[in-house]
């Protein structure tokens, strides 16, 4: 008996063990779920009982230097109407009555379409209805007419900067241009509208609701004057159309601070026939600087700096011009096939000798050639801040599939392709006296926290100043030097260099299309602006100098005059 | 002979006031009912600064909005297409076909809003050689002045 007595303790004992054990571990799980994991399981059940819904902050302005708004954002209503509020015909045809008035459209359109069921119980009816009408709507109590407050951005200056300024979609996020790059800034942070919610989704009434306020987007100045962003826009277009062109890009810079003042390109959209239906977005980038081109004879000024900063040769040096140079196995001649004879290094730019730019390129060599081209800027971005923007295309000696051709063609700005903001930033840094600035398009971000303003960014330094000031001289020869140059402007001294190259098309070269440009700068004594023209595929000539080089001529005055720059004479007798 | 009487009850300390449910019943109703009130009028108190709050924050909206909306018809009325409008429709300009620049020989006047109206003028102070007499100058040079 005693030892089944005792068996029978055993199995009890171990039974009350299990037990003590399971509850020991239902305990440690409580104690885990309540106290430890407190905090994770309150917000899980928050999550559960709470819904958040986002509350858009006001979008912050974009402006141009001198303040004025380009784009801006009024408040607007959305008119939506819920069928189900309706018991008959009559009361739809009230609501028509009322909203058609002070929307101004007709009656009877708007009362079949309250009508048609076919949309669903809630339609959007009618959106950026001005705040005064909404509020006015709303004051009349319609029944199912519910109004939702919203935004609009509006742009005071119309079509002008479409392609830079870009545009927001319906959630007001940017999506394309400055819209889309200063997103972070301009959006703000948005506000959140926490409140408990039945099992069906539904608000409860009286149930736990939480605000937390957003912030709203800063307002954002350039450097872009919408005076002279019209001024150029506006030449552009009259240009393309006249040599009918495929398309071109005028880019206006401050050249000692690297600062944007305008900058355009077509093809583009205009903000006030906006499609996203499809089929447009090739015309939403910023070709300026997101396309590359090659940026032909303009590129002979960095070829001439490089070798006038190495002490390689001065204005006066000269070299023989046969008309053609064999190199590499190629022979390349001058781009009208005409022959000089002995030429100075002035000449040289003055006539645009591709003999001579490969003369120099010699002379320099590829070591040198190449680490000057790439302190320049090309094969990089510039980090202005644009959004797709291009590093060019730059082979040097040291990458696979280069040939010794290729050196003779890079002096004259072949076989490299760069950005037109590219190429205007590095003509820049020859004529501010050798720095290398970086171009900048945001002046500065205001908003309630305060104000941040962007200095001009000095990247490094490309060439001495003795040099700068030699290659400014030798580009004034360029343009004043030579009798009835198209980029000449009276009043003002002017410097620049004409490119003209054919269109690179996958087998080689279109012979019959050229993309005809100009980079000049005013006044010479003291430039004050640097500019970029340039047109695509013009009709009716081919020429830089004879299709882009009048452009500036007739630019450059009415914005030196704008910017309030004194004329060579007048700025003389200041003793300048 | 006076004697004392032993049995009579000795003096006792007044009696403490009977115990009266309904005067206590009266007391907790009162406070209930005030503390109700106090909730009704707290609550009352509540909705009525809720409903301002909702009414100012509704002024602030549309006044935001009225800022939003009057700065858009600024910039809408200094737009450049419109001056450019204004100065071709209203008064008549057309483009320059060149810009002239032209030297003025003449000092620019002081200031930015050039001279002032000489009503305002300070009168003008008069130079020594013409405050000081001639012969005042002579008998200077000489040992009388």
């Amino acid at each position: 008996m005693a030892r089944d007595g005792n068996r029978f303790n055993w199995r009890i004992a171990f039974l009350a063990g299990l037990l003590i054990l399971a509850t020991a571990g239902i305990v440690y799980r409580l104690f885990t779920i309540q106290v430890l994991d407190h905090e994770r399981y309150r917000l899980e059940a928050q999550e559960e009982h709470l819904d958040k819904r986002l509350v858009r902050s006001a979008r912050g302005a974009i402006l141009d230097r001198s303040g004025f708004p380009l784009a801006t954002t009024v408040d607007v209503f959305d008119l939506y109407v819920d069928r189900r509020a309706w018991r008959g015909a009559a009361a739809a045809a009230a609501v028509a009555e009322a909203v058609a008035a002070r929307v101004g459209r007709p009656a009877e359109p708007l009362l079949a379409r309250l009508l048609d069921d076919a949309a669903g119980p809630v339609e959007l009816i009618e959106d950026a209805i001005p705040f005064e009408v909404g509020r006015e709507i709303e004051a009349l109590g319609l029944p199912g007419v519910v109004l939702a407050g919203g935004s609009q951005r509006y742009y005071p200056e119309g079509d002008v900067a479409s392609g830079l300024l870009g545009f927001i979609g319906q959630d007001h996020s940017g999506l394309s241009g400055l819209e889309a790059d200063l997103e972070e800034t301009l959006g703000g942070r948005p506000g959140a509208l926490y409140f408990e919610r039945d099992g069906g989704g539904r608000p409860i009434v009286l149930g736990e609701t939480r605000f937390e306020p957003g912030t709203a987007g800063a307002d954002v100045r350039l450097t872009i004057d919408r005076h002279v962003q019209r001024l150029v826009e506006s030449e552009l277009d009259f240009q393309i159309e006249a040599h009918d062109a495929s398309g071109g890009t005028i880019i206006v810079m401050d050249p000692q601070t690297g600062a944007i003042l305008a900058m355009a390109s077509r093809p583009g959209f205009r903000l006030s026939s906006l499609s996203l239906d499809g089929g447009d977005e090739d015309l939403f980038r910023n070709r300026a600087v997101t396309d590359v081109y090659e940026p032909g004879s303009v590129l002979k000024t960095i070829t001439m700096a490089t070798a006038i900063d190495r002490g390689l040769v001065n204005p006066n040096t000269t070299y023989y011009d046969s008309g053609s140079v064999e190199k590499g196995g190629y022979t390349f001649k001058n781009w009208d096939f005409s022959a000089h004879g002995v030429t100075t290094m002035t000449e040289l730019l003055q006539k645009s000798l591709n003999t001579g730019a490969i003369w120099l390129s010699d002379l320099i060599g590829p070591d040198d050639m190449y680490a000057s081209i790439e302190r320049f800027g090309f094969g990089e971005s510039t980090h202005s801040g644009l959004g797709g923007e291009a590093a060019g295309l730059l082979r040097t000696h040291q990458d696979a599939g280069w040939y010794a051709a290729d050196l003779a063609t890079n002096s004259y700005g072949q076989g490299i392709a760069a950005t037109p903001l590219q190429v205007v930033t590095a003509i820049a840094a020859v004529v501010n006296g050798g720095t290398l600035m970086r171009p900048y398009i945001v002046e500065e971000v205001s908003s309630p926290e305060g104000r941040r303003l962007f200095a001009p960014v000095a990247v490094r330094r490309v060439v001495s100043e003795a040099t700068s000031r030699t290659v400014v001289q030798m580009l004034w020869d360029v343009v004043d030097g030579v009798p009835f140059h198209r980029a000449q402007v009276s009043g003002y001294h002017v410097g620049g260099k004409t490119g003209t190259t054919l269109v690179s098309i996958p087998t080689g070269y279109a012979l019959d299309s050229t993309l005809a440009s100009f980079v000049g700068f005013a006044p010479v004594e003291d430039p004050a602006i640097i500019m970029l023209v340039k047109i695509d595929t013009p009709q009716d000539d081919p020429l830089g100098g004879v299709v882009a080089a009048p452009v500036f001529g007739k630019l450059a005055p009415a914005i030196l005059s704008y910017l309030d720059v004194r004329p060579a004479a007048a700025a003389a007798r200041a003793g300048r | 002979m006076a004697t004392l009487d032993r049995l009579a009850p000795p003096p006792s300390a007044p009696l403490a006031p009977a115990w009266k449910p309904r005067r206590a019943i009266a007391v907790a109703l009162i406070a209930a009912a005030a503390i109700a009130l106090l909730q009704v009028f707290q609550s009352g108190s509540s909705v009525h600064t809720g409903l301002s709050l909702q009414r100012l924050e509704r002024q602030q909206a549309d006044l935001t909005a009225s800022v939003h909306e009057l700065e858009a018809q600024v910039a809408a009325l200094s737009s450049l297409d419109r001056v450019e409008r204004a100065a071709r429709e209203r008064l008549g300009f057309v483009p320059a076909k060149s810009i002239l620049y032209l030297e003025v020989a003449t000092e620019a006047p002081g200031g930015l809003l050039g001279p002032p109206p000489s009503i305002a003028a300070p009168a003008a102070a008069a130079s020594e050689s013409e405050a000081v007499p001639w012969w005042r100058d002579l008998l200077r040079a000489t040992p009388f002045d």
